[in-house]
């Protein structure tokens, strides 16, 4: 068998009127389609919708996952927050420069206690530079007298 | 009469088109979800599938329903078109499906299958179409599947295996049809073919 085709009447056939389509056969595809497209999950076209994200179209159920996973993150920092979970304790200078004064004095050098979070320019007298801020102990240059800021 | 017609110069500007495909990151954005692009595709074949649509169905408010559902049910599953087959192809396949299903739809007293025995059985189409000498008349007494059989193949340049691919029978049966089609054809189309 051959592949053969009657060209004659081939365009013969071609020849045969071919309606257009009616009107608004376009819009309505083109609306079919847009609302085929925006159905399918992960699609980048969203329908056109301007109101609450919370009550729109079908289509809006990725947004609201999104509010969702936002609100859950919110809510784990407030519970962590509130239930004390630092691990580390905050408190002015002033309150920690005593107690790290006091260990200096019976140790010589600071304890793992008085790990302190200073600013280079916020180091008391006295106090010892270490880890990341110096790179290696050395002794800490008062800047001046003035009291250590309060934070 | 296709002889005398070519003669008369009717038929000079009907060179086979040759159905090219549409480009190719076209094709990727209309699987990925992009109607626009889609548009394009359907700008592309929109032609090709009018005629097998007309020629299936006899009527352009059926045409248009059908594609309407054949385009739209086509952009839901390009995600699925893998190249297979042609674009083309594969998009006269859902065409022609939906032709088939809305014969079958609006005749539900008679099955589809029982109506191709049927139009295979009666009476010469010559006898019905005798004195139209019309092509289109000739071409309407055909039925479905020797219908579009001589469309894809003839008039729109489908070598047998696409034309089997888009029907979704045997190429050997594609032949037959085709010589079935063209006989009858030409019987009603007078002595010069």
């Amino acid at each position: 068998m051959t592949d053969e085709c009657d060209e004659s009447l081939g365009q013969a056939l071609r020849r045969l009127d071919v309606p257009d389509h009616g009107p608004g056969f376009y819009p309505r595809l083109l609306a079919r389609l847009e609302e085929e497209a925006a159905r399918r999950p992960g699609s980048a076209r969203r329908p056109r919708w301007t109101g609450s994200p919370l009550v729109g179209p079908v289509a809006s159920s990725s947004r609201l996952r999104r509010f969702a996973l936002v609100g859950v993150a919110a809510a784990i920092v407030i519970v962590v927050g509130s239930l004390g979970l630092r691990p580390w304790r905050v408190g002015t200078t002033a309150d920690a420069t005593p107690s790290c004064r006091d260990n200096f004095a019976e140790r010589g050098q600071p304890g793992d206690a008085d790990e302190l979070r200073y600013l280079p320019d916020e180091i008391p007298a006295g106090f010892h530079l270490r880890g990341a801020w110096a790179g290696v102990e050395r002794p800490c240059k008062p800047r001046d007298s003035r009291p250590p800021p309060s934070r | 009469m296709l002889r005398v017609l070519v003669g008369l110069g009717w038929l000079q500007a009907t060179a086979l088109p040759k159905a090219g495909e549409v480009d190719q990151l076209v094709l990727t954005r209309a699987r990925r979800g992009d109607y626009v692009a889609f548009t394009q595709i359907v700008d592309h074949y929109d032609h090709r599938m009018r005629g097998l649509a007309f020629r299936l169905l006899g009527d352009r408010d059926r045409m248009d329903d059908v594609l309407q559902e054949a385009y739209v049910k086509a952009f839901r599953s390009m995600p699925r078109f893998k190249g297979d087959s042609a674009l083309g192809t594969w998009l006269y396949r859902i065409v022609y499906n939906a032709c088939i299903d809305d014969l079958r739809s609006r005749k539900p007293t008679v099955a589809f299958d029982e109506r191709l025995d049927v139009a295979d059985s009666r009476p010469d189409p010559a006898d019905v179409a005798i004195g139209r000498q019309d092509l289109a008349a000739a071409l309407d007494t055909l039925p479905p599947d020797q219908k579009a059989a001589v469309l894809l193949v003839d008039a729109y340049g489908l070598d047998y295996a696409e034309a089997a691919d888009a029907l979704d029978v045997a190429t050997g049966t594609i032949g037959s049809r085709l010589n079935r089609a063209r006989s009858c054809l030409r019987t009603l189309l007078g002595p010069e073919r």
